[in-house]
């Protein structure tokens, strides 16, 4: 994985959405979009197809679980984190399964951030 | 059922004057120096060092020694050392009380006594109150959660005041943010508290000066909530998927049992500030 990554950053809070920007554009990366809702990462991420997308669980009209499923249909190569408040095994285990490549409970530190972002590169065993 | 700070108990029962109490208030917070303050007098890191630190504490839920640990920035015998130079110069309120002669050392000792044995017998009753919801461990885990989060957040202590069974309407200055949990039974989960406290929340969160601009600090106080509300429903969920709703805003005036029978709310208690938690089910 590059260094510097294209990233869209999905969250419905406009804080989280802030807080997690400026975090990337720190760690040297590129916020290429920003959606509020799972619909609007659908299409922000057919418009930019970034090498990376940093995901919520909770949001309203389609939630993240969903939007994860719905991404990975569109492109089978996306690369997704999940950045989420939820953190039982459950919800853990699922979005890994479906595909998530990382699983970040909030509130997350730039420690966190960074691991996950190194793993996109680790070779799949 | 009642859980007051030791200086408020003595205010109420009349032993002290509300002078002495600030003054008491103001000597104790001057005898306690934070971890990264001690760090740069004995020149182990520079302030700008000391406020890397103090950002990734408010992100991330780990004390400060280990996190600066973690970024290579002391030593575990540094924080070691610190952690002592804190404990050293921190002075307990009664001790403080005696210092200013506004108490003798036995009548101290009698008052610490009553309040200690108060707080047992609140903190109990509490404990009977919550276990006897039908979602008690909820409670009990989200009240934890709060706690330690207001703290890692705004870096002020908070701690349960009172409870209450009964209806709950928002009053005219304050804000109700609440998520829907559905476990066996759905629960609407929420805290209620005024702009003032919003703001705090809000800059503490974001750490910027944001306070006038209200929809961003709405903003951060649903999300500080979704992070309580997820960290504390962890134990609940196991190896099911959580079933949390998107935060709601409610404003003055609504009815925050609606559309449930009965609310349980928890009063909790910062220095000079207060905010509601509640709990609506069936």
């Amino acid at each position: 994985m590059s260094s510097s990554l294209r990233i869209l950053v999905v969250d419905d809070s406009l804080s989280m959405r802030l807080v997690v920007g400026q975090l990337l554009t720190s760690l040297g990366h590129q916020v290429v979009g920003e959606a509020k809702d799972g619909l609007e990462a659908l299409q922000l991420y057919m418009e930019h197809k970034p090498d990376l997308v940093m995901l919520d669980l909770v949001m309203p009209k389609f939630d993240g679980k969903k939007t994860l499923k719905k991404i990975l249909q569109v492109d089978a190569q996306a690369q997704i984190i999940i950045c989420s408040s939820l953190g039982s095994e459950g919800d853990i285990e699922y979005c890994l399964r479906e595909g998530a490549k990382f699983y970040l409970q909030k509130p997350y530190e730039i420690a966190g951030v960074t691991t996950a972002i190194n793993s996109l590169s680790e070779p799949v065993s | 059922m009642s859980n007051k700070f030791f200086g408020q108990y003595l205010l109420e029962k009349g032993v002290i004057s509300k002078t002495q109490l600030l003054t008491a208030i103001d000597l104790q917070k001057a005898s306690h120096l934070n971890l990264g303050q001690i760090a740069i007098n004995k020149g182990y890191l520079t302030e700008e060092q000391a406020k890397q630190i103090n950002l990734e504490q408010q992100r991330s839920d780990r004390r400060y020694g280990a996190i600066a640990v973690s970024m290579g920035l002391l030593k575990s015998r540094q924080v070691s050392e610190i952690f002592i130079a804190q404990q050293n110069q921190r002075k307990f309120f009664g001790e403080i009380l005696v210092e200013q002669k506004y108490l003798d050392k036995t009548s101290l000792i009698d008052y610490l006594e009553e309040h200690a044995e108060l707080k047992k017998r609140s903190a109990l009753q509490l404990d009977n109150a919550i276990y006897a919801q039908p979602h008690g461990k909820l409670i009990a885990d989200t009240i934890n959660t709060l706690v330690r989060q207001f703290l890692r957040i705004t870096k002020q202590q908070i701690q349960v005041e009172s409870y209450c069974e009964g209806d709950l309407i928002v009053p005219q200055g304050q804000w109700a943010f609440s998520q829907m949990v559905k476990l066996a039974y759905p629960v609407n989960v929420g805290i209620m508290l005024d702009d003032e406290l919003i703001g705090d929340v809000a800059e503490s969160f974001l750490d910027m000066q944001i306070r006038d601009n209200q929809a961003v600090c709405q903003d951060s106080v649903c999300e500080f909530l979704n992070i309580i509300m997820g960290n504390s429903l962890v134990g609940h969920c196991h190896h099911e998927l959580t079933n949390l709703a998107p935060p709601k805003i409610d404003e003055a005036g609504v009815d925050l049992k609606l559309p449930f029978e009965k609310v349980f709310s928890v009063v909790m208690a910062a220095p000079s500030k207060k905010l509601t938690l509640f709990f609506s089910s069936d």
